[in-house]
């Protein structure tokens, strides 16, 4: 039961977003795409880890069993970690991905040429929004146009990937 | 019954790591869309396949029963999980993301801070972005170009339209912000 729960993790972050955005527009309040997302994960995560611990409150099996009940939490964590992370890609992709801009971009225009999708996509555009959306999710802020690091969470997060990238044998600066 | 779960299930990813190092320290392999699930799958199916042959010329003694399946089953799930996790975040791991090398290049200023004109990304430049991307995108067939034109190839149109609709359903514009 808790299985299939999980396997629809995914499903009722999507509807979540859904009516959250909906709600947004509604009542005109304007929020970031990620952090819509973001939210609707928690509270779908929420919703489930409620699910899972109503269903161990309600069953004698597991409830004198501390160690059962602490790997039936893990294993929900786990798993939904992994889910959610999937759903958050998975939108990632259709925000930030430029692969998938691209290919928007031509499905929009029918065909573009290559000197058309430069324009789109200078340098300074791709800067701009990049920092843009740090500010956004608080990682920089801006100071008398000066750009600073203001949390070190993704900082932390590139050192995982750098030190990963190590461990694969791949470069970890740019050739 | 949830503890033997989550410890099959761990066993079953950190194996699946352990392939993965080891195949790209040995040869690399740049099609990593294919390799990444074939390792991801194909090592706890070879778990599974060794397990039954071990049993069956008992040389160990496990129950298979419907209880052994189910742990299985449900361990498989946790590390399908774990795995599609990883194999999502693999591109971010290495291809070099913009925001990441941004913060890298401010953190390395410490307290001094940097102005939009002093940032400079290699990783930013036209080869590292549009070229790659309009190469990798034919290269893997979902666009394909004649006499400087791109189009979408069928395939490319259907993965597209997908992400279009997801975004549209959701309320947001049906391009991003890139």
């Amino acid at each position: 039961m808790i299985a299939i729960v999980l396997l629809l993790s995914s499903p009722l972050y999507f509807i979540i977003q859904i009516i959250l955005n909906w709600i947004c527009k509604f009542i005109n309040i304007s929020i970031s795409p990620f952090v819509g997302c973001f939210v609707s994960i928690l509270l779908g995560s929420t919703a489930i880890v409620g699910y899972v611990l109503l269903l161990l409150l309600l069953s004698d099996n597991y409830m004198h069993n501390p160690l059962e009940v602490i790997s039936c939490l893990i294993f929900t964590l786990f798993t939904l970690v992994g889910f959610a992370y999937m759903y958050f890609a998975t939108f990632a992709i259709s925000e930030v991905s430029l692969h998938m801009h691209i290919m928007l971009m031509i499905l929009i225009s029918k065909e573009l040429s290559i000197e058309e999708i430069k324009k789109s996509y200078s340098e300074t555009y791709m800067l701009e929004e990049r920092l843009t959306r740090l500010i956004e999710i608080g990682q920089i802020c801006k100071r008398d146009n000066l750009y600073y690091v203001n949390s070190k969470l993704l900082l932390y997060g590139s050192r995982i990937f750098d030190f990963w990238k190590k461990l694969l044998g791949l470069p970890i600066k740019l050739q | 019954m949830f503890t033997e779960i989550v410890i099959c299930g761990l066993f079953q990813f950190i194996v699946s790591q352990i392939v993965h190092v080891l195949i790209w320290r040995t040869f690399s392999p740049k099609a990593y869309p294919i390799w990444l699930p074939v390792i991801f799958i194909g090592t706890p199916v070879a778990i599974f396949i060794i397990l039954h042959i071990l049993v069956f010329i008992r040389l160990i003694g496990i129950d298979l029963n419907d209880a052994f399946y189910l742990t299985i089953g449900s361990s498989f799930i946790m590390h399908i999980s774990l795995s599609a996790m990883y194999i999502h975040m693999y591109p971010g791991i290495i291809f070099f993301s913009p925001s990441l090398e941004v913060i890298k290049l401010l953190a390395e200023r410490k307290g001094t801070g940097l102005s939009i004109e002093e940032i400079d990304l290699p990783v930013l430049s036209e080869s590292n972005t549009i070229d790659m991307r309009i190469n990798h995108l034919i290269k893997s067939g979902m666009i394909a170009e004649n006499s400087n034109q791109i189009f979408l190839t069928k395939i490319g149109y259907s993965v597209a339209k997908s992400f279009y609709l997801y975004r549209r359903m959701l309320g947001l514009p049906g391009i991003g912000r890139g």
